[in-house]
């Protein structure tokens, strides 16, 4: 279902217009629209964190980001994909009724 | 018109990462979270975990966890018909279901599990730990 929509014409500096103008026409309101929500979600957890007590700093923002990242880096989706498949096998072979694929998993 | 793509979920929490934020309050799930939001993606939760979290959560604590999983930014991940063998498999070994969703969950996304309860995953995920 398409949204609704609102034309707005605003004033931006150089630097913003050229970023949107290399979005193209059509690109550019989804490029505007991402970006509000994206601060919105922003402002929101913001609130939340505020509500709960929970106060995070950049130093802390930026240690969680680094240790994702670095978990994302040593899990390529190579790696996903042969986890998942292994499992699949050994329990599609229990299923069958190769007993050795259950004593493996289990030792 | 291109039709919207929802950000990619890069990042999981589990029973333990839900009582941390909403009951422990501790900055050690709340910067994961928020950094998540930052990068413009989004954060998962197994349904089945979000309901054990509900149920253990009270009072003031029930209401921040039930406005965190009702943030733009946390996708529910309910359980699904092409993950039963894996399910199963995560079931049998961490002994909890709610456990089994978010390993089961990791793998699908392709995202690490936050969790402060490590050792009952074993290897197999990948994990990021928090202190309990």
């Amino acid at each position: 279902m398409t949204e609704p929509r609102r034309r707005f014409t605003i004033s931006v500096p150089p630097d913003v217009a050229q970023t949107l103008e290399s979005q193209g026409n059509r690109m550019a309101s989804a490029y505007v629209t991402e970006s509000v929500r994206r601060r919105k979600r922003v402002e929101q957890h913001k609130e939340l964190l505020l509500a709960a007590g929970i106060h995070v700093t950049e130093q802390g923002l930026a240690e969680a980001r680094a240790r994702r990242l670095g978990v994302e880096a040593e899990w390529p989706q190579e790696r996903f994909e042969a986890e998942r498949a292994k499992i699949r096998a050994d329990m599609e072979a229990e299923l069958s009724g190769d007993d050795a694929a259950h004593r493996a998993d289990a030792a | 018109m291109t039709p919207e793509t929802r950000p990619p979920v890069r990042l999981i929490l589990d029973r333990s990462a839900l009582l941390g934020y909403a009951v422990l309050r501790t900055v050690h799930v709340g910067e994961p979270v928020h950094e998540v939001i930052e990068d413009g993606v989004r954060f998962g939760v197994p349904v089945a975990a979000a309901a054990e979290a509900l149920v253990m959560a009270t009072g003031k604590d029930l209401a921040l966890l039930h406005r965190l999983l009702a943030l733009p930014a946390c996708a529910l991940l309910p359980e699904r018909e092409q993950d039963l063998l894996e399910l199963t498999y995560w079931r049998r070994r961490t002994d909890r279901f709610d456990l089994a969703a978010a390993a089961v969950a990791g793998l699908a996304h392709a995202a690490a599990v936050l969790t402060s309860e490590g050792p009952r995953y074993g290897d197999g995920v990948p994990l990021i730990y928090f202190p309990g």
